[in-house]
């Protein structure tokens, strides 16, 4: 229990600076709205109404957009020693990993949140599904890129200008979670479900089981010293 | 102590395979029989197969050197992965470049977007930021165990990035099918035989790149330490 | 706690930052580390906390060795780095509450508010932590260290920044800490503050424990003029060994044990 109690702290503490710096959230998710625009900007008139150019808009904002948040997930630990306070907590180090993963999930999220109506506007896109489906989906597109996207921040945050090798770093393992996402979307505006792209489900699902459980074993490597 | 000399294997391994990869290449551009089909483009497929294959091989030696050094911490294991990792973006390269000559004389097109292919690229980005994490991280024992992290994960991701390339679009010729279990070949016997001797030959070589680039390696970790120490004697 | 070092090293690209460091604190005792920049203190320190491994050797808490005992042995551990492990933009209030709940604290309001007003921080409660004077950030870093009563204090530099008035201020909390059970390990480059609070000290050299020594029979003139001639370049060290050899003898006869003596694989 003490796991999920400091665990929960961490979160806390993180939305707690995310409400004072707005690192995480608001300017990624400008970034994403501008990213829009330039989108928007340059595909010729008409495009934009077919298929796939709104996913593929859609993830490319997000995907790019979000790194600006995640590189900063153990960057900013890393200064003042912050990383040694969470390491000296009482619980095994994975939780650390854990809490740094959820919270910059619940980031995502709500950068997905406010940026997506704004693309199924621009588009003139209705949602084609439930609603719970894009919840489901997005949620483990956002999961995935959140427990890539740590992981490589507490590597990226020991090496120099780890800020701009960052991206550099992260995108070729995320090609898995690119290609599930605009597929399944794609899927949901198409067909209203899935089922037409189930491989690609459980690529998620697997891709989720990897990276959420490999720094259970390879964590302490990353953050020791 | 490391070694500054070759060592009687390395010496063994290079002569070796300087003339397995000269008759290699005789076995494929000379001796093996013209396709069909293809005509004398085919040839490619000696080199291609012989890269890739040593590609993946080499990735696998980073994979389990990064596993060793992170949990016995000895230099020369990271020694063995950097090495294998510039040998194995190496042969993703020459995979890269063949296979784009292939797709330009066959298809038409310099790159297609074939799961293989895909996949090979993929991975030649996760390599060289596997070297961009080892030229930016600070100290020997930090470089060797991010980069140890970072060869674990890539190595780890490769299988999915596959999947997922192979879902995503697929046009490659399958050489290679198995069918109930047994694998048939749908190759005349000669190009078989001089396949099988290119990747031996590219093996061998693979063999003998990386024990001198291994060699290389200690030498200029020990040149380092011995900068070091003059260094830190000037200033006392 | 009992803490014990028993040949602890630690190699990094070929320097060794501790070499073979052998040595033990009991319970309610405290320890000086002294010794130039780059000796090793810090990471001496960061080795006890377990944040950095070990080469070779071990540290043992209450005769356990560190790596047996898990997570739950950080319950007890306090720690002040000469990083301040605080988040600036968080409020005072803020960083001690995410200490408290960090390490599971029951009732964490009423243990950190108590805490503020000791370390005399009520005033700025409400203000961000980077906008804290240098005095009272130190403070505040003494604060989140002592918040869970740990048995064990890891003290880098815990007087620096601080006035007269608050430098006695810890230098009685300290007291306090010691005679409920804690063990303290204090690291100090200005040593003179620190010398009255402790029962030994101890000289590190680029990684070495040069002296241990009990620190009541020394007088802090007569051990001034040893730290200097210790920390003189070129073979001085030698020179200073054969001193005061009676010293370290009767040091080594109070439980502590020399460099290199000491038992351990």
């Amino acid at each position: 229990m003490s796991v999920l109690r400091a665990v929960a702290a961490i979160i806390w503490k993180d939305l707690r600076l995310e409400w004072r710096t707005g690192e995480a959230i608001l300017t990624p998710a400008l970034l994403a709205l501008l990213l829009l625009l330039v989108i928007v900007f340059g595909l010729p008139p008409g495009v934009a109404r077919q298929e796939g150019v709104l996913t593929a808009s859609l993830w490319t904002a997000l995907f790019f957009a979000g790194t600006v948040g995640l590189a900063r997930t153990f960057a900013r630990e890393r200064a003042e020693g912050r990383l040694w306070g969470l390491l000296l907590a009482p619980v095994d180090r994975s939780a650390v990993f854990l809490a740094k993963g959820l919270a910059a999930f619940l980031f995502l999220a709500v950068v997905a949140l406010v940026t997506m109506p704004a693309f199924f506007g621009v588009f003139g896109q209705s949602l084609g599904a439930p609603l719970w489906r894009w919840g489901v989906v997005v949620g483990l597109v956002l999961l995935a890129y959140a427990a890539a996207g740590t992981l490589l921040s507490a590597v990226a945050a020991q090496l120099r200008a780890g800020e701009v090798l960052y991206p550099v770093l992260l995108f070729p393992l995320l090609v898995p979670v690119i290609l599930a996402a605009v597929h399944l979307t794609d899927a949901l505006l198409t067909t209203g479900g899935w089922e037409r792209e189930g491989v690609w489900m459980h690529m998620l699902i697997l891709y989720n089981i990897l990276f959420w459980g490999v720094p259970y074993l390879i964590f302490e490597y990353v953050v020791e010293v | 102590m490391p070694m500054t000399r070759p060592s009687r294997a390395q010496t063994l391994l290079l002569s070796l395979a300087a003339p397995a990869v000269v008759f290699a290449l005789y076995m494929a551009l000379i001796w093996a029989p013209d396709e069909r089909t293809l005509g004398t483009v085919q040839r490619i497929f000696y080199i291609h197969v012989g890269s890739a294959w040593n590609a993946y091989l080499s990735f696998l030696i980073v994979f389990l050197a990064s596993v060793g050094y992170l949990l016995r911490r000895q230099a020369s294991l990271d020694a063995v992965a950097v090495s294998a990792a510039e040998i194995g973006i190496l042969f993703t390269t020459l995979t890269l470049a063949s296979g784009s000559f292939w797709a330009r004389a066959v298809w038409n097109v310099w790159w297609t977007w074939d799961p293989r292919l895909t996949t090979t690229l993929i991975m030649w980005f996760m390599y060289v930021a596997y070297l961009l994490v080892r030229a930016a991280a600070e100290g020997e024992e930090r470089r060797g165990r991010l980069a140890g992290v970072f060869g674990v994960i890539a190595f780890a991701t490769v299988p999915l990035v596959h999947f997922s390339a192979t879902w995503w679009r697929g046009m490659h010729p399958n050489i290679i099918q198995t069918q109930g279990g047994t694998i048939r070949m749908n190759m005349d016997p000669d190009m078989i035989v001089t396949m099988v001797v290119a990747v031996v030959a590219t093996t061998l070589l693979n063999a003998a790149l990386l024990s001198h680039r291994v060699s290389l390696e200690h030498v200029s970790r020990r040149v380092a330490a011995l900068r070091e120490r003059v260094r830190l004697e000037v200033e006392s | 706690m009992r803490i014990e070092l028993r040949s602890a090293t630690r190699r990094v690209d070929g320097r060794r930052l501790l070499d073979a460091i052998t040595l033990a604190i009991d319970p309610g005792q405290a320890l000086l580390i002294c010794g130039p920049n780059g000796a090793g203190k810090s990471t001496l320190l960061k080795a006890l906390a377990g944040l950095v491994p070990l080469t070779g050797g071990e540290v043992l808490y209450d005769g356990k060795p560190a790596s047996k005992w898990g997570p739950a042995l950080r319950r007890r551990i306090g720690a002040l780095f000469h990083e301040s492990l605080l988040y600036d933009e968080l409020s005072v209030v803020d960083n001690l509450l995410f200490a408290a709940r960090l390490f599971g604290l029951p009732q964490p309001q009423g243990r950190v508010r108590a805490m503020i007003d000791a370390a005399g921080l009520r005033l700025v409660a409400r203000e961000p932590a980077g906008r804290l004077s240098r005095g009272m950030k130190q403070r505040l870093a003494l604060a989140r260290a002592l918040l869970h009563d740990p048995d064990v204090l890891l003290l880098d530099e815990p007087f620096a920044g601080l006035d007269a008035r608050w430098a006695a201020w810890l230098a009685d909390r300290l007291a306090a800490e010691r005679r409920r059970g804690a063990s303290v390990v204090v690291v100090a480059h200005e040593w003179r503050l620190a010398w009255p609070l402790a029962d030994r000290a101890a000289v590190l050299v680029r990684g070495r424990l040069e002296r241990l020594l009990d620190a009541a029979a020394w007088d802090v003139d007569r051990f001034g003029a040893e730290y200097r001639q210790l920390l003189m370049p070129a073979g001085s060290v030698e020179a200073g060994a054969a001193l005061s050899h009676a010293e370290v003898a009767g040091a080594a006869s109070m439980g502590a044990a020399l460099p290199g003596e000491g038992g351990g694989p």
